[in-house]
């Protein structure tokens, strides 16, 4: 598994299939597929949220937005990724967005590999079972453009305290696109709306967050990320990338998965 | 109930005022009047249009508690792009502040909602 992460895909596959393992120099396919494909993802997003305790009765509804980034399946053994690129456009300062990246890098990138499943699970020697036949890691980047019209979005700098009464986020973050200056851990979760992800809180699209009423429902110890933005990104919030993914490798979405990475 | 409430588009702004029209002071939170969380839209034929994502519930309600004395108002602002990051979708819309100030000791809690206000082309986001 260890070479599998980080010689490449089929081509590791290929050794251990024939059982030498020796080294990665492989045949190269007969058939030369286009190794490195691109495509732009906008797609609708929409989650209805349902039985908030009655002081956040206002959240219940139904809420629509369009994931939107730029999708790169890299098929070359040694650069192997699906690479989701966010160009974002904001007036904030260059260290709050250097701020902002690496927190969202630090919470979603290189966490998960996207992975195309074999027909039938190779048995390792011991005792495991190879069930990938390709595994490409999901990295996510942000791209500052200067030009708001070649951004994907345009984000919003609150200043800290700037939104009266307590009524901002951590830090000042207000939405999926207005960002507290101050705010590293409220932007992941807003973040995660961008790559496509609903809210994991209340109960959302007909899933009890709250778990029969033994959890708060949101800001929950343990949580993921979409019920308390300072949690991990988990598996399921690749869904959307994992569908654009299939349709970009070419094969149906219940020949892919979204695994552990590191 | 004596809290009025009065919804201003101002460019890519909104202004929510609410004020105190009885003759004793109130006291209420604004924690949980947030973003998308905190209006309706609707288009021209008056079907509701879904907002962007609400943003994360506040962990203290209390956070935002204001008193209006009698004839004071305070201002609340928002950003429409907040509430559309998408866009305002073509056509005419309807949009209105529908929040509710939460239970809190000591402190009135209901419903504020403000009258529908026309949206037009015009709002930039």
């Amino acid at each position: 598994m260890q070479l599998q992460r980080t010689a490449g895909n089929r081509v590791v596959t290929q050794l251990i299939a024939r059982g030498d393992g020796a080294t990665a120099t492989a045949t190269p396919p007969a058939k030369a597929p286009r190794l490195v494909r691109r495509k732009e993802v906008d797609r609708e997003i929409e989650e209805t949220i349902s039985h908030a305790p009655a002081a956040f009765a206002a959240w219940e509804g139904t809420y629509r937005w369009r994931a939107k980034w730029r999708l790169k399946l890299d098929m070359r053994p040694e650069q192997a990724e699906l690479n989701v690129k966010v160009r974002l456009h904001s007036a904030a300062s260059a260290a709050t967005k250097r701020r902002w990246s690496r927190a969202i890098r630090r919470k979603w990138s290189g966490k998960f590999a996207f992975a195309i499943k074999r027909d039938t699970p190779i048995e390792l020697p011991d005792g495991g079972k190879d069930e990938s036949e390709e595994m490409y890691p999901i990295n996510i980047e942000i791209e500052w453009v200067g030009d708001p019209a070649k951004a994907h979005y345009t984000i919003a700098a609150n200043a800290a305290g700037a939104t009266e009464g307590g009524r901002a986020g951590l830090g000042g973050t207000t939405s999926m696109t207005g960002w507290g200056e101050a705010d590293t851990t409220d932007v992941t979760h807003e973040f995660g709306h961008i790559l496509g992800c609903p809210e994991e809180y209340f109960t959302t699209d007909g899933v009890d967050y709250t778990r029969g009423g033994r959890r708060q429902g949101f800001r929950d110890p343990g949580g993921g990320v979409m019920n308390n933005p300072a949690g991990q990104a988990l598996a399921r919030n690749f869904n959307t990338i994992r569908k654009e993914g299939a349709k970009l490798r070419g094969v149906k979405l219940n020949k892919t998965k979204v695994v552990p990475w590191l | 109930m004596a809290l009025t409430v009065a919804l201003r588009p101002a460019g890519d702004e909104l202004e929510v005022e609410i004020a105190n029209g009885g003759p004793d002071p109130v006291r209420f939170s604004t924690a949980t009047m947030l973003g998308s969380a905190a209006f309706e839209l609707t288009d021209g034929e008056g079907r509701p249009v879904p907002l962007g994502p609400p943003p994360m519930p506040p962990s203290d309600l209390a956070a935002g508690l204001v008193t209006l004395a009698p004839g004071e108002a305070t201002t609340l602002r928002y950003r429409l792009g907040d509430l559309l990051p998408d866009g305002l979708p073509a056509g005419g819309h309807r949009l209105r502040f529908a929040a509710a100030a939460p239970p809190l000791d000591g402190a009135w809690s209901g419903t504020l909602e403000s009258p529908w206000v026309e949206l037009g082309q015009t709002e930039t986001l």
